[in-house]
């Protein structure tokens, strides 16, 4: 039976009024399913009304490239070269998964706003009301007084874009996007802490004394992710539809060395 | 000679298309609009078929990346491609300034010409921008 989580509202931005919302906490998983699920709820967004929240882990380090990335540009990454690796359907640049929490919203075609850049700042702003419950300023790049620089790094980390979030200057979390037909995608990673894979940037229980735990931060989230977008969560999970939807996108793709390497 | 947008037909997705008569063929050029290159903001990639693939209306042809969002391009006609930009990819910049003439991206010999029935004109692609903007 499915678990009601009623939000409180806020005066933040909305893209639509959502109502009943869908909330997935997955078990974790590979990189290569964790992608396949990302993508089949993106298939198959238009058979809901409503948004999907899924929150996520990787059952092993695994790097990420940005759907348009080539795979040999991991050469230039040498600490990540032994983790698996998976090409995303989003944007953006590599991402190591490891000490992370990772989070992905879907919405059907309706509920997309015109612009899509929009839904970045709700999410993120949103995220930021969490963390500033737990007495931690997390800063958007754009409002930070530092000339944006026009970089290609090959880890998203270690790249800059308005919306990301900050803290003391490192940026623990960023988003990318897929739209199609039937919906947008968006995901993004909260750095929890550095990863053997990517030592260089450090997450937030490296940057702050007392770090809250991730199920205290993945709740907030649920909170203020709802009050955001103006929905209910009902605690549900993958459609039998989504399902084969993800064996498909598995299969044909994620899964699929050649469409991996394929740039 | 450059196209003026209120000649061209458009795709709700926001494709452009003139279409002209060649050796006995009907021939679709495409685009993006100018109203979707300005809401998808600094285009970084995209991808672009090969000459002699087939498209169908309403179908994927290509994909484009801006601010970390890959979105499709959709075909707005269906035929066999003829021709492709194919130094668009590289000249990103010269597509936002230019979208009718230096962005074409792909030219299309019609198998059939039904699915230009179910494309904007100019005024009526506008209102729609207008609404949705």
């Amino acid at each position: 039976m499915d678990t009601l989580i009623r939000t409180a509202t806020t005066e933040l931005p909305r893209p639509i009024t959502l109502g009943g919302g869908r909330l997935i906490l997955s078990e974790p998983a590979d990189g290569p399913t964790n992608m396949a699920i990302d993508a089949a709820l993106l298939r198959r967004a238009g058979d809901r009304t409503g948004p999907t929240l899924r929150f996520y882990s990787w059952a092993n380090a695994t790097l990420s490239l940005g759907y348009f990335q080539s795979v040999a540009e991991r050469d230039g990454h040498p600490d990540s070269l032994a983790a698996p690796v998976v090409r995303r359907a989003s944007g953006g640049g590599a991402l190591v998964h490891d000490r992370e929490l990772t989070y992905s919203l879907v919405l059907p075609a309706e509920a997309v706003p015109a612009d899509s850049r929009r839904l970045y700042r709700i999410v993120h702003n949103a995220i930021r009301d969490a963390f500033r419950d737990f007495n931690i300023r997390l800063d958007r790049f754009a409002d930070l007084e530092i000339d944006p620089v026009a970089d290609r790094s090959f880890l998203c980390f270690q790249r800059r874009t308005d919306e990301d979030l900050l803290l003391h200057g490192y940026k623990v979390l960023g988003s990318a996007q897929r739209k199609e037909r039937g919906g947008l995608l968006q995901h993004g990673g909260l750095l929890l802490n550095a990863s053997p894979y990517a030592p260089q940037l450090p997450g937030l229980g490296d940057l702050v004394d007392r770090a809250p735990s991730m199920e205290a931060i993945r709740q907030s989230l649920i909170e203020k992710l709802g009050a955001a977008l103006g929905s209910v969560w009902n605690i549900g999970e993958l459609s039998s539809l989504e399902k084969a939807e993800a064996t498909l996108e598995l299969q044909a793709k994620f899964g699929c060395k050649a469409w991996t390497e394929k740039r | 000679m450059s196209r003026q947008p209120e000649k061209l037909l458009y795709a709700p997705s926001h494709e452009w298309v003139e279409t002209a008569s060649e050796g006995g063929d009907v021939i679709a050029t495409i685009g993006i609009s100018a109203f979707a290159i300005e809401q998808l903001t600094d285009l970084v990639y995209m991808d672009l078929p090969k000459v002699g693939g087939k498209v169908s209306a309403g179908q994927e042809f290509g994909e484009v990346e801006s601010v970390k969002a890959v979105s499709p391009l959709y075909s707005p006609v269906d035929g066999e491609i003829v021709a492709v930009h194919s130094d668009l990819p590289n000249q990103l910049d010269d597509l936002k300034e230019d979208p009718y003439d230096f962005g074409w991206i792909l030219k299309v010999k019609l198998s059939d010409e039904a699915a230009l029935a179910k494309l904007l004109d100019h005024a009526a692609y506008s209102k729609r921008c207008g609404e949705s903007a």
